[in-house]
């Protein structure tokens, strides 16, 4: 087997812990504790776990709306999630940036910019900095289809490549931008096609599956870490919910998601782990209770926690 | 004391804190090898070398979120966005990135981050070349903003803003450039939020922005001529605004006027007036009076373009119809 027992169960657990979380903000949101709009990331974990997987701790992150469950990867507690879900201040951001503005500076999570693919060249900057450093650290940056037709990423693309930085382009194409399908808005056949115009190695992963997604970042990692500049991975997946939640998704066919439904990435890889006798029923089945009691803590230490104070309005608007 | 440019006290300014600090970088259009297109960072390349000093593409967004995530991650960048009006590229990055980061992730991030423009009009630059946006910067809490009108100010306001955890957006004015005045040897700053009164005067309050410093300095020459003493004073950052000083001078003045290069509707002098009327109403002995830009793209054609912007004249006249 190419990969130790230790890794793969390191990478099951993630997997699922990113696909619990992503479910219980569904669940929170349906039941009315969350303000605001959540965008889920269900069905699109395998891209961000296979990503994140390739990451060493001096690595700094960019996450997008859609891997909100990202965050367990890069330090931040399944607790200060659901705060940060509920805008309470044991939140990252205290209650102030809400579901997309869940960071920690120690760690090296930067956030997200809410007008999405604007923060691409914010990522390319954190690059520079570690660049500059010198300690080998790597900027990912993460953003979907729709952003990457933004201007913002084809300028950060072209800097970070003509300034050689240590960056990643981690394309989460789940084929829709909210109602627009991807084939009216790309007029190459892959997003992974711009790469070449920025001189960039590319590659493909199946975004379904987070040991491609793994194999095919770490061997753009190689070029990356080599210091020889940027690279982009597009993962083709599907976007299982709606832009939002509430969405009624009208504007595409029942049948092509219930087609992509039988693709879960969480299942497959579960089903290859037993295959491979890395995994049996049992364990799965303690795994995800110890992820759902972790989780149900989590939402009542969210529940719990306070809210933030009018008089506190202006705190953190100035160093 | 020795007179340099205003020119000269940006570049020394540059060339001093970069010394003392290895984590301040500057990046934008022709900075490096060239020096800027006003010259501004001449020199920096040859002293820093391309590790610190580094020209980039045409991409304002790049240049600006570029600048924003290397302060994020513990650089102090200085980057150059040629002329204000090329800020609208990166306006977003400016608007919801650079002023919002640090308070809508609950306070963790330092944002060490100045951003150098160059505005105002400048025989002939036309629309796109000429404008001033204090105003609309103004609008984004999170900003700190400096205009500094003389070269003793361009030094330490830009060596404070160097030093600022806060993100800056630093207005340098281009007729400004070639201004000489005192600046001292040894290290100075001048601190953010502190008006200058620039001239004391008794019976009118004139407050000023950027280059109109000078024409609210030759009207008031005129209106002393004639017997009337205008007191001047020039902000110098906007954001923060020092209204106590102004509204000091107007209690001693009973009157008031604002002067800037930017469009009327909405500019800051519209602010400054509110904010005065609400505070001051009862020592006003006229309405304040407002002299700003015309409500028009700046025009290419010389006379229209003098038309377009205030003159020294029009804040002498505007003064006498206080009295």
């Amino acid at each position: 087997m190419k990969y130790s027992k230790e890794f793969l169960m390191k990478l099951y657990t993630d997997l699922v812990r990113c696909r619990k979380i992503e479910e219980k903000m569904i669940e929170m949101y349906a039941a009315g504790k969350f303000p605001g709009h959540i965008h889920s990331g269900f069905g699109e974990e395998a891209v961000f776990t296979g990503a994140c997987a390739t990451m060493n701790p001096q690595d700094w992150m960019k996450q997008t709306h859609r891997s909100i469950s990202s965050t367990s990867l890069k330090g931040v507690s399944t607790k200060e999630i659901f705060a940060d879900c509920m805008g309470k201040k044991t939140g990252t951001s205290k209650g102030i940036g809400g579901v997309n503005h869940i960071t920690s500076r120690e760690n090296g999570l930067i956030g997200l910019s809410g007008s999405l693919g604007c923060d691409i060249s914010i990522a390319a900057g954190v690059a520079l900095a570690l660049k500059r450093e010198g300690k080998g650290g790597v900027s990912y940056a993460f953003f979907g289809d729709g952003a990457q037709n933004r201007g913002p990423f084809h300028e950060a693309a072209n800097l970070a490549a003509v300034w050689k930085l240590p960056m990643i382009f981690v394309c989460d194409n789940n084929k829709f931008a909210i109602t627009t399908p991807i084939e009216k808005t790309l007029p190459v056949p892959n997003i992974a096609d711009r790469a070449a115009a920025y001189g960039m190695p590319s590659r493909i992963a199946d975004g379904n599956d987070v040991l491609d997604v793994y194999e095919k970042v770490s061997e753009l990692m190689e070029y990356v870490r080599a210091g020889n500049g940027p690279a982009l991975i597009e993962c083709k997946t599907y976007r299982m919910r709606g832009h939002f939640e509430g969405d009624q998704v009208a504007y595409r066919s029942k049948e092509v998601t219930d087609a992509w439904a039988e693709k879960d990435c969480v299942e497959r890889m579960e089903r290859r782990l037993k295959e491979e006798g890395v995994l049996d029923d049992e364990t799965i089945a303690r795994i995800r209770a110890e992820i759902d009691q972790e989780l149900d803590e989590a939402e009542r230490f969210a529940e719990e926690s306070p809210e933030p104070t009018v008089d506190e309005i202006y705190d953190g608007l100035y160093a | 004391m020795k007179k340099i440019t205003y020119l000269k006290a940006l570049n020394d300014a540059l060339h001093e804190e970069m010394r003392q600090d290895d984590k301040i970088i500057v990046f934008g259009e022709d900075v490096a090898v060239d020096g800027g297109v006003f010259c501004v960072t001449k020199g920096l390349y040859e002293e820093f070398g391309a590790d610190r000093v580094m020209d980039t593409p045409v991409s304002e967004s790049a240049i600006v979120g570029g600048g924003l995530g290397a302060a994020l991650a513990g650089q102090r960048p200085v980057v150059e966005v040629m002329y204000t009006d090329f800020l609208l590229c990166a306006f977003n990055e400016v608007f919801h990135n650079v002023a919002k980061w640090r308070y809508l992730n609950g306070g963790q991030f330092e944002v060490p981050l100045v951003i150098r423009c160059a505005e105002g009009h400048s025989f002939g630059a036309g629309g796109e070349h000429s404008n001033c946006f204090a105003s609309l910067l103004m609008h984004a809490p999170g900003l700190k903003i400096a205009l500094p009108s003389n070269p003793y100010d361009a030094k330490g306001l830009l060596k404070t803003a160097i030093r600022e955890n806060n993100p800056v957006i630093f207005l340098e004015h281009k007729q400004l450039y070639q201004q000489k005045g005192e600046v001292p040897e040894e290290d100075y700053t001048v601190p953010f939020g502190q008006a200058n009164i620039c001239r004391e005067g008794s019976d009118v309050t004139i407050v000023a922005l950027s280059f109109m410093v000078g024409r609210a300095l030759e009207a008031a020459e005129q209106l002393h001529n004639m017997g009337i003493e205008a007191e001047v004073i020039d902000p110098r950052t906007v954001a923060p605004l020092d209204m106590d000083t102004i509204y000091a001078s107007v209690k001693k003045t009973k009157r008031l006027l604002v002067l800037e290069e930017g469009n009327l509707t909405c500019g800051v002098g519209a602010e400054i007036a509110s904010r005065a009327q609400a505070e001051v109403f009862d020592y006003l002995d006229a309405p304040v009076a407002r002299i700003a830009a015309l409500d028009v793209p700046v025009p290419y054609n010389l006379t229209l373009e003098a038309y377009a912007i205030p003159q020294t004249n029009q804040v002498v006249e505007a003064v006498q119809a206080m009295m």
